[in-house]
């Protein structure tokens, strides 16, 4: 039974002509499916409208193809031919009780015009907004203008043919060729659509007011609209030109959906925002118009999501990373079922997964773009065709995973842990400053598992082959882990460096607690959060801390969760010395000897106490070994298989678990996404 | 000296506890079980006594079905020495509990019975002072610290406004509150070990024990959800309903 404090988010929203059945929003976002996969999309936005949200979005969708993100992979509503897809995606969620939107846009300046040979456009010619890029893009004539305005109103006719309920004017992440003319650092137009406000807002204005004309009265408009630039050319603020924005077209639009710009600000992560944390600056935003307002901030907490609502912040809670970790979510509040909430952590491998150009992943949700190619349901395993046992030695996330899927589908799961501690490396890391949401990868997989009677857990519980034979499982799951690597030898450098093996300290000495002393010299080949994390936990323990990396940036990885420059910016604030470009080469007396990576010129050493060696992990493969050696078939799952990402070991849980249930078939040959032959 | 520590299966301290659709009993089936909290401590002292050489041997035992038998699996990994299971499919209540436990006492003999103070199922905080009753024996009961001095023990207990220590002539009765002990875990490889400890079964016939329940449940309901809570504007506002609405002040 709903807890009562919840009714508020479950009351139904007019939006114009539509009405929303509850509050939840799945927001439009990056999925990794694009026009191309279009059944993997459809299963994911399908899962989120059985799952109880009650507006589901469609990521962004490209209007014409002067508008091209080449290599990433959006969505398209050039011409009639996209419709079919589109409404068979909207059959779908209405079957659910759902509505559905789409963020229709041209991304501007921001596109790339590789791919099809149609340069970018805005306002004037300016670079494209990817200075790694070498691209121009050319400025719009009046006649580009009027096409665009055309373009947007026959994209708009289209999602009504489609059987979209919400048409989305888009103007948010810097990414919008509407936003490209707002913005004064962009625009530096001298006719009508250039120059004053009023003149820059022109092209934003005759887009909406031309969509509200071809929505009539059959489907709602919504304008996404950053408020604030925290990041870019910061000229558009919620209490500068943002405000005036949302004053101008106020009661224009049927529903305001407002964020902060750009991408990275939007999407901060739980290491660098806390829950809410876009409240700032769109609160305003309900003060200034009478129309409902949408907005996000990595809501996990319904309390949170209340006071939202009951405070007058918001009207609609959206969420993008919320509803990929747990597309149940409204249900389960709906149903009072708030402990099997699957939290996001707030870490961007969705958001990793869309730059580089791959299908939606999350650590939290395995099944993420495996609903219509494996058939993985988020809240539902197949039963088991007669009930085993099974023993899992290991409960770190993927052992965890496993032992939650091997249970739902009716197993006897026994799960054993050496240390006293359940939950493996997530618990241990996240004691690490920044990182404390990652234990809700143990804490949701716990919490379930202390709650079936089919599952024993163990902790304390070391056990070798000989007692792995004794215990009589007819299966055996291994996810012992992976421990660091002491030698120096990493990503850039596979073998082992000189004087680090028996001095240098690794990760895993540090969370068992040993006792650190500055001046401290980390040297990073791991190019991911553990080397960075470390050194601000350790400097603000007050230790000096320098970092050490042979690739030219720190942590390139974190580029693509978007955080790389507010880690850097973190490491500065708290005075830790970086060295990038720098490559190690022994350690001798307490000084660590380097050279430049690219040119191999010496460079001065690097002085310090303890060295603290950050490079790859490595599985022990003993136990699997000594198992093999009895004959006991068994399977090596999760950093005990290849150490991975926390995402990645999630879903060697989740996998190696469905394939013991014989769920899968043969590894690869998952439901392919079959291009249309012509010839 | 023997200890005996009688252990209750229960429904797992970490289970989100529900009631049955039709309001007749808390939902059992398919939920996870463990050993009632307060036993877990019991069978620790018990532990203790025997590793401080003050007992040599140490009695579990459980009244309930079949699957009791894992809960004194888990007392006999942790360290007891060999365990009873007096199997019954009734719906135990604390007078037949107490009841069976006397022809246990009788058979077995111990110098020193120690159970939890209550089960966290029904809550009951009946049995150990029911069977001190029977036996005529003395209890200290709420027991946060038990010291054994040849024939006699001292039991520090836990009462309203302090601590009260007891001196009780043996065989006695204890019954262990939280502060205790912290209990260990039993391991797996020690779980394993255990099914090698012996573990006799009987039935309450055996003793001469009638369990059938007593007791009529009428009616079994949650708690009610937690209310909407309100936002006020000033300290003023919140005295004011502190003492008016709420009458706490």
């Amino acid at each position: 039974m709903m807890d009562p404090r919840y009714e508020v988010l479950f009351e139904t929203v007019k939006i114009g002509p539509v009405t929303a059945p509850n509050r939840f929003v799945s927001m439009p976002h990056a999925i990794g499916h694009s026009y191309l996969m279009p059944n993997g999309a459809i299963g994911i936005r399908e899962t989120r409208a059985e799952g109880g949200w009650g507006i589901v979005s469609m990521q962004l969708s490209e209007i014409d193809p002067t508008s091209d993100l080449s290599g990433l992979p959006y969505e398209r509503l050039w011409d009639d031919g996209d419709v079919r897809t589109h409404a068979k995606s909207n059959e779908r969620i209405h079957a659910h009780g759902a509505l559905a939107s789409i963020e229709l846009g041209h991304t501007g300046i921001r596109s790339r015009g590789i791919s099809n040979g149609y340069p970018a456009q805005g306002p004037s010619v300016l670079p494209t907004l990817k200075p790694e890029m070498p691209l121009m893009a050319r400025a719009m004539t009046k006649e580009d203008i009027r096409r665009l305005r055309e373009n947007y109103r026959a994209a708009t006719r289209r999602a009504k043919q489609a059987g979209y309920d919400i048409v989305y004017v888009y103007a948010a992440h810097d990414a919008s060729i509407l936003w490209h003319f707002l913005q004064p650092a962009y625009n530096r137009r001298t006719d009508e659509y250039g120059g004053s406000f009023e003149n820059r807002l022109r092209l934003f204005r005759e887009v909406l007011e031309e969509t509200k004309e071809e929505a009539g009265n059959d489907i709602a408009v919504a304008v996404r609209f950053a408020v604030h630039e925290a990041s870019g050319p910061k000229r558009i603020t919620h209490d500068g030109e943002g405000r005036a924005v949302i004053a101008a077209l106020a009661d224009l639009p049927d529903l305001w959906d407002v964020n902060i710009s750009g991408w990275s600000r939007d999407s901060g992560t739980s290491r660098y925002d806390a829950e809410g944390f876009q409240e700032e600056f769109v609160s305003f935003v309900k003060q200034v118009t009478g129309k409902p307002v949408l907005g996000v901030g990595r809501f996990t907490s319904p309390d949170t999501m209340v006071s939202q609502i009951r405070r007058g912040v918001l009207d609609l809670i959206g969420s993008a990373r919320a509803s990929i970790a747990d597309p149940f979510l409204p249900r389960k509040l709906r149903e009072g079922r708030i402990d099997d909430i699957r939290e996001c952590i707030g870490c961007n491998m969705c958001v990793a997964a869309e730059t580089i150009g791959v299908e939606l992943r999350c650590t939290q949700n395995p099944t993420i773009s495996e609903e219509w190619r494996r058939d993985w349901h988020p809240e539902r395993v197949p039963a088991a065709k007669t009930r085993e046992h099974v023993l899992i030695v290991g409960s770190g996330p993927a052992g965890l995973e496993a032992a939650l899927v091997l249970a739902r589908a009716g197993h006897h799961v026994t799960v054993t842990e050496a240390r006293e501690e359940l939950g493996g490396r997530v618990t241990r890391e996240a004691r690490i400053k920044g990182l404390s949401a990652w234990r809700r990868v143990a804490d949701y997989r716990l919490y379930q598992l202390r709650q079936m009677a089919n599952v024993d857990l163990y902790s304390g519980s070391a056990v070798d082959a000989e007692a792995i034979a004794e215990f009589e499982a007819d299966h055996v799951l291994l996810a012992t882990g992976a421990t660091w690597r002491r030698d120096g030898a990493g990503r850039s450098r596979l073998t082992p460096v000189d004087g680090f093996e028996d001095v240098a300290a690794t990760p895993d000495d540090i969370l068992d607690g040993m006792e650190i002393r500055g001046p401290v010299v980390i040297y990073d080949d791991d190019h991911y959060y553990m080397a960075n994390a470390l050194a601000v936990d350790l400097a603000v323990r007050g230790l000096e801390v320098q970092i050490v990396t042979p690739l030219p940036t720190l942590a390139p990885w974190m580029a693509q969760t978007l955080e790389q420059p507010r880690m850097i910016a973190e490491l500065k604030s708290y005075g830790v010395r970086m060295h990038p470009n720098t490559a190690a080469i022994g350690w001798a007396n307490g000084a660590l000897s380097v050279v430049r990576s690219d040119t191999g010129e010496e460079l001065p050493a690097i002085g310090g106490t303890t060295l603290l060696s950050v490079t790859v992990r490595m599985p022990d493969p003993s136990l699997s070994e000594a198992l093999a050696a009895r004959g006991i078939a068994h399977r090596v799952i999760g950093d005990a298989d290849a150490p991975g990402t926390i995402q990645l070991v999630v879903f060697s849980g989740h996998r190696n678990a469905r394939e013991l249930l014989g769920q899968e078939p043969a590894p690869g040959h998952f439901k392919r996404e079959r291009p249309t032959l012509f010839y | 000296m023997k200890v005996l520590v009688p252990v209750k299966r229960v429904v797992d301290a970490n289970v989100k506890v529900r009631v049955k659709a039709d309001g007749s009993a808390v939902e059992l089936a398919n939920v996870k079980t463990a050993m009632n909290p307060f036993d877990e401590i019991a069978v620790e002292e018990a532990i203790r006594l025997k590793e401080a050489g003050k007992a040599e041997e140490i009695i579990v035992v459980s009244i309930g079905p079949q699957q009791a038998q894992e809960t004194l699996r888990t007392a006999l990994a942790m360290g007891a020495d060999r365990a009873i299971l007096v199997k019954t499919d009734e719906q135990t209540e604390p007078l037949g509990v107490a009841k069976v436990l006397k022809g246990v006492v009788e058979a077995v003999k111990p110098g020193l019975v120690i159970l939890g103070k209550q089960a966290i199922d029904d809550d009951s905080n009946q049995t150990g002072q029911m069977l001190a009753a029977l036996l005529g024996w003395a209890q200290g009961t709420f027991a946060s610290k038990v010291v054994i001095d040849g024939d006699k023990a001292k039991v520090t207990r836990e009462v309203d406004g302090g601590l009260q220590t007891v001196e009780l002539k043996m065989p006695a009765i204890v019954t262990a509150d939280l502060r205790l002990n912290q209990p260990r875990y039993a391991s797996l490889p020690n779980i394993m070990k255990a099914k090698k400890k012996p573990l006799d079964e009987k039935s309450p016939a055996d003793y001469g024990a009638d369990v059938k329940p007593r007791l009529k449940v009428i009616k079994t309901e949650e708690p009610g959800g937690r209310k909407a809570g309100v936002k006020v504007n000033s300290v003023a506002e919140l005295v004011d309903k502190l003492k008016n609405e709420a009458g706490v002040l």
